[in-house]
């Protein structure tokens, strides 16, 4: 197929948004929208936490609850309240459906209830997540990792299940300072990402990496994220000490798959196509919209793009920090030569897209 | 390019489509280039699809006026392509298009 070929040109999308009740038990079977007379008084006080841009604050009368909470985020404890902080609530749920189940709410708001102890920080975790989107309208919000090097940023856009916790987690610990391994929080004025630096979510089947590169995952208890299975949260500052950035421009924007190989394979993709897979994992294009292309054409307009297929963690990291480290984000990214065809060579993801083969759709 | 039955014929074409069929644009769009490709965004459906380069050309071109045939020609001069590549690319792309709601064609009167 020659490189004008149009015979692969398309994907296409619908608006993603956070998933915010796939995890736990499903709220219409247990009873959402009962009066829960039982439920155990909430504690009056709240601890409020600043995690970057996102401001929590936690209530809650179960004290282990709240000391895991603060095992993870007591370096971003403020002494006191914020006004416009996502309110997490998490209570004991005693009506006949839920039989002492665990519930957890924000912003008034039943997002989970989960039957065990040990799911309940992952879910509060998840349910801080789903309510970002809301509570920061003022960004533009990618589902992707976030690092930074040298005063500027390397975002790792990607779904669920792609590896990027454990690439951004490999990349801390080699020298990167982190920002999220969730959300890119882009300033729509200056094009600038903000941290969240929430703590790490690794997945069972990515803790034998990390203990491979040296985390000592023993220290961490071990929780039940419900169909996502067992998890691990860890403090980005535990992976090693470092101070966080607060706005970065981006330089490279790197859309990481997970593939069972030896060496993994990273190539460039043209702008265009960024834009259209930055689309493809956004949180709030339906708030955009049409200003999304401008936000999203003006970050891929400044950074090199590359798509990697990961295989061994440190093989990926050493391709990613040679691009950053060689690429001239003007220059990198799919130039196009005199004949209007894109000039980066072999395996741009257009070539492997066939229409009816590739077409990928993402459910608001 | 003829109407053999079926949703397209052995050379792929869509049913229907023909040399002289005239290309529109199925709904309203925003269309965001970077380096010769595109991508074209819907807000009222909320979809958006990647154009490569010939995408980006061939939907261009479709403004209710031109039929299929003078599409080709132009894409084969703008590119330095094979007419019959071009052809064969154009086919694909409307029928690609077509399928997911964003290009249409009408026949044209003369036959």
């Amino acid at each position: 197929m020659s490189e004008s070929s149009a015979a692969s040109f398309e994907l296409s999308i619908r608006a993603a948004t956070v998933d915010a009740t796939s995890g736990g038990l499903p709220l219409s079977k247990l009873g959402r929208h009962r009066t829960d007379t039982r439920a155990i008084p909430p504690a009056r006080r709240t601890a409020c936490y600043r995690i970057g841009e996102v401001e929590v604050g936690l209530r809650t009368s179960l004290r282990d609850v709240a000391a895991d909470f603060h095992g993870l985020y007591g370096m971003h404890f403020v002494g006191r309240a914020l006004p416009g902080a996502i309110e997490v609530e998490v209570d004991r749920c005693w009506n006949p459906r839920c039989r002492g189940a665990y519930r957890i709410r924000t912003d008034g708001e039943d997002r989970f209830i989960v039957r065990r102890r040990r799911s309940v920080l992952p879910h509060v975790e998840w349910a801080i997540n789903a309510a970002v989107a809301a509570s920061l309208p003022r960004f533009y919000q990618v589902h992707a990792g976030v690092v930074a090097r040298g005063g500027a940023g390397l975002v790792l856009p990607a779904n669920p299940q792609s590896g990027k916790s454990t690439l951004v987690a490999r990349l801390v610990t080699r020298g990167w300072d982190y920002l999220s391994d969730e959300f890119a929080l882009i300033d729509p004025r200056t094009l600038h990402l903000s941290p969240y630096p929430k703590a790490v979510c690794i997945k069972h089947g990515s803790f034998s990496v990390l203990e491979g590169f040296g985390v000592r995952l023993d220290r961490y208890p071990e929780y039940d994220k419900g169909a996502k299975g067992r998890v691990r949260l860890i403090h980005a500052q535990d992976l090693r000490p470092h101070e966080t950035p607060s706005s970065v421009p981006v330089r490279m924007v790197v859309f990481p798959r997970y593939a069972d190989r030896a060496q993994p394979v990273i190539r460039p993709v043209s702008r265009a196509f960024a834009l259209f897979q930055l689309l493809n994992v956004s949180f709030t294009l339906s708030r955009f919209r049409a200003r999304a292309l401008d936000i999203l054409g003006e970050v891929v307009r400044g950074a090199a793009c590359y798509q990697l297929e990961t295989g061994g963690i440190d093989a990926a990291c050493d391709a990613i920090e040679r691009l950053w480290d060689e690429a001239a984000p003007q220059e990198a990214g799919g130039g196009v030569d005199a004949k209007g065809e894109t000039s980066h060579a072999v395996d741009s993801p257009r070539e492997t897209a066939r229409p009816g083969e590739a077409c990928e759709w993402i459910h608001a | 390019m003829d109407a053999s039955p079926g949703p397209s014929n052995a050379a792929g074409s869509p049913r229907g489509l023909s040399a002289r069929s005239r290309l529109r644009h199925a709904r309203p769009a925003i269309l965001r280039e970077l380096d010769g490709e595109a991508v074209l965004y819907d807000p009222a459906a909320h979809e958006a699809i990647y154009l490569n380069a010939a995408a980006m050309d061939i939907w261009r071109a479709a403004d209710g006026a031109a039929d299929v045939e003078s599409v080709v020609v132009h894409r084969a001069a703008s590119s330095g392509v094979d007419i019959e590549e071009c052809r064969a690319d154009v086919v694909h792309v409307v029928d690609a298009m077509t399928r997911h709601g964003w290009l249409k064609w009408e026949a044209s009167a003369a036959k």
